[in-house]
């Protein structure tokens, strides 16, 4: 009888524990942090553009706008955390922070707002997050990885890199061109 | 003889909690959803500008290709497990097709890109679709009209995804309902 208590103890106890512990595949993304569903964009500014204005486009030249357009949803709700303007005391108090960042380590924070900034009577508006980047004349021809890093207060971490971030594939990249 | 069988009893429990714990995970969830970004970049044949790029404005007899990822909003994962999963991707049932608002529509394929890599080259896996533009194809609506006019006219389009549990989810470019140049697939002649 002594000897088969600890055999049966042991049994239980692990059949009691197994259940609790985590598997592989649940451990192996990072569950309960995704909290955010983002998109993004790149387009081109209208600041001495050398080509068509607000389209989208990865390709650039030395002087023209990079502008990031990025939609953050609560994936919970699937809606805007802002929404569309109309909350932006809620986007305060989660302290949602949405910046891009290149691969030289510049950073730009990004803004919630309306866009059109300023629309006219029965003209439909989107608000979503903006930046602009010009590129400086100067500034070596050549391709620039990029990502975008949405966070809030309460530790929630999504990083956006392009479809197909990590390869050589041009549209994951800004190529920076020769300007004028 | 009493403590054999007790023994036994207790493994075979044991095989059968790692086994269903192991089952619950890799079936299909009841309630799936995903994280779906998409983009568009111009395609090889016939190309009027850089190829690969990102845009959203093309010339008639150019390619259009939808790209596509689509993650397991539970895990954060690609659940092709970028090439190594497909057989998980055919029991989801996963499905995911680009729309123009003109009704034409285009399924996507998940795959490895680039195709063919050099030696060590990095390959991700995503979901594509490309569209060919007719030469005599003419879009519904007159770029003129858009916020920022453009010469050309235009198409809208998404892409949903759906799976086997019902599970549906319809990706729009940012700026959605507005008339923002990205909103839309711009095509001029050629």
């Amino acid at each position: 009888m002594k000897r088969r208590n600890p055999i049966l103890f042991f049994c239980v106890a692990l059949l009691l524990i197994v259940p609790l512990l985590p598997t592989g595949r649940a451990s192996a993304g990072p569950q309960g942090k995704l909290v955010y569903s983002v998109a993004v964009d790149l387009v081109r500014g209208s600041f001495q553009p050398l080509g068509p204005v607000c389209v989208q486009t990865s390709v650039f030249k030395q002087t023209e706008e990079v502008v990031w357009r990025v939609r953050v949803l609560d994936i919970a709700s699937g809606e805007d955390p802002g929404e569309g303007g109309k909350n932006l005391v809620a986007l305060a108090e989660r302290g949602i922070k949405v910046t891009a960042t290149l691969e030289n380590g510049v950073s730009f924070p990004m803004r919630y707002g309306s866009h059109p900034g300023r629309p006219g009577p029965g003209v439909a508006a989107a608000w979503f997050w903006t930046v602009a980047w010009r590129i400086p004349a100067d500034y070596p021809t050549g391709t620039l990885r990029w990502w975008v890093v949405v966070q809030d207060k309460t530790g929630a971490f999504v990083r956006f890199d392009p479809i197909g971030g990590g390869t050589n594939l041009p549209g994951a990249q800004i190529v920076v061109a020769k300007g004028p | 003889m009493r403590r054999k069988a007790l023994l036994l009893f207790c493994s075979v429990m044991l095989g059968l909690l790692l086994l269903f714990s192991g089952a619950v995970v890799a079936a299909p969830r009841a309630r799936a959803a995903y994280w779906v970004t998409v983009d568009l970049v111009r395609g090889s044949t016939d190309a009027a500008g850089p190829v690969g790029a990102q845009t959203n404005v093309f010339k008639q007899g150019e390619e259009v290709v939808f790209r596509a990822r689509v993650l397991d909003i539970a895990t954060g994962q690609d659940p092709g497990r970028q090439g190594k999963g497909l057989k998980v991707l055919q029991e989801l049932g996963l499905q995911v097709v680009a729309y123009l608002e003109d009704g034409q529509s285009f399924p996507m394929t998940y795959g490895q890109h680039p195709a063919q890599p050099q030696g060590r080259e990095a390959v991700a896996w995503f979901w594509t679709a490309s569209w060919k533009i007719p030469d005599t194809y003419t879009p519904p609506h007159d770029a003129a009209g858009l916020l920022v006019p453009l010469r050309g006219r235009y198409v809208k389009w998404w892409v949903i995804v759906t799976d086997k549990t019902g599970a549906s989810v319809r990706f729009d470019p940012v700026g959605a309902g507005t008339l923002l140049p990205p909103v839309s697939i711009v095509i001029d002649k050629r």
